[in-house]
């Protein structure tokens, strides 16, 4: 691949990026302890879907709710299940198997009320997946 | 930054995702949460009844069976409450009925009573405590409620609303 290549496709990733930058509200606390009612996260379009893992929260399309937030549980070959992070939150089985098309964005910061209440930072926190990731398998243990 | 996205969301209208626990969503009622904490008691009067002997049988199993079925419908009273409270109330709610959260986390602490022991006060204790649970959840949906025995064991008076 050439330089030019590169930097073409470089160029191209920033504009699709920025261009596809979101701010979105949530509703219900299906995502709680990471995010709750009324917390908006900031989300990027899915440049790359293969590259899309377990732990990722994800933005999707789903019928008759629209857009659904939720946290990529297993990843299949052109599907991914989803999950919530709350114990309280609709079974994975419920949405199915989410066609990695039906991504709209990948969130990767929150903006919580809780946060600004706290004084941390400067308003917001990173998505980490790791953390993600722990709280998935926190919620997996007994209640 | 969170006053400031706040701002701009109620002048432009970010897209909301929804994050809900239960789904369908909008459909809400503690008639579960009622049958299954009548369920615990019921489930307390038959262990009661059934003699305690490890060499009949099937009295161990009725015993066995009974067990299982009241930590399952006293976690299901949790559940119920937990997302009644969790996801429908909300601030509007909650100002109306102030004793909301000790409520709740009365009826948590009850029934994991209910699931330890097989005291038959505590049971109608459950009873009573989602009763009030009941009676708040229809007070914010308008509706009049009224006390009536329930057409079948163990026949306590349950919260019915007047529809």
């Amino acid at each position: 691949m050439s330089l030019s290549t590169k930097l073409r496709d470089c160029v191209s990733c920033f504009v699709k990026v920025a261009i596809g930058l979101r701010v979105i509200r949530i509703q219900g606390n299906s995502m709680m302890p990471l995010a709750q009612d009324g917390d908006f996260i900031l989300s990027k379009p899915l440049i790359w879907p293969s590259k899309i893992q377990v732990g990722n929260v994800i933005v999707f399309k789903y019928a008759y709710l629209g857009y659904v937030l939720k946290v990529v549980s297993l990843v299949e070959s052109d599907t991914v299940r989803v999950q919530g992070l709350s114990s309280l939150s609709a079974k994975p089985e419920y949405f199915g198997q989410v066609p990695i098309g039906d991504i709209k964005g990948l969130a990767f910061a929150v903006v919580s009320q809780s946060i600004e209440l706290n004084r941390q930072g400067i308003g917001w926190q990173w998505i980490s997946r790791s953390s993600v990731c722990n709280l998935l398998s926190a919620d997996s243990s007994v209640h | 930054m969170y006053k400031m996205l706040k701002t701009l969301d109620d002048l432009l209208g970010f897209d909301v995702a929804s994050a809900h626990c239960d789904i369908p969503c909008k459909i809400y009622d503690p008639i579960i949460a009622q049958i299954s904490a009548l369920s615990v008691v019921r489930l307390v009067d038959i262990m009661l009844e059934t003699p305690a002997d490890p060499k009949n049988l099937a009295a161990v199993n009725t015993l066995t069976r009974c067990v299982l079925r009241k930590e399952e419908e006293a976690e299901k009273v949790k559940q119920e409450v937990r997302v009644i409270w969790g996801d429908y109330f909300k601030t509007a709610q909650f100002e109306n009925h102030p004793e909301m959260h000790e409520l709740v986390h009365q009826i948590m602490m009850k029934s994991s009573s209910c699931k330890q022991g097989i005291s038959r006060e505590f049971a109608l204790d459950l009873v009573e405590l989602v009763n009030q649970f009941a009676t708040a959840f229809w007070d914010t949906k308008g509706v009049e409620v009224e006390k009536r025995t329930c057409p079948y064991p163990p026949n306590l008076e349950i919260v019915y609303p007047v529809l």
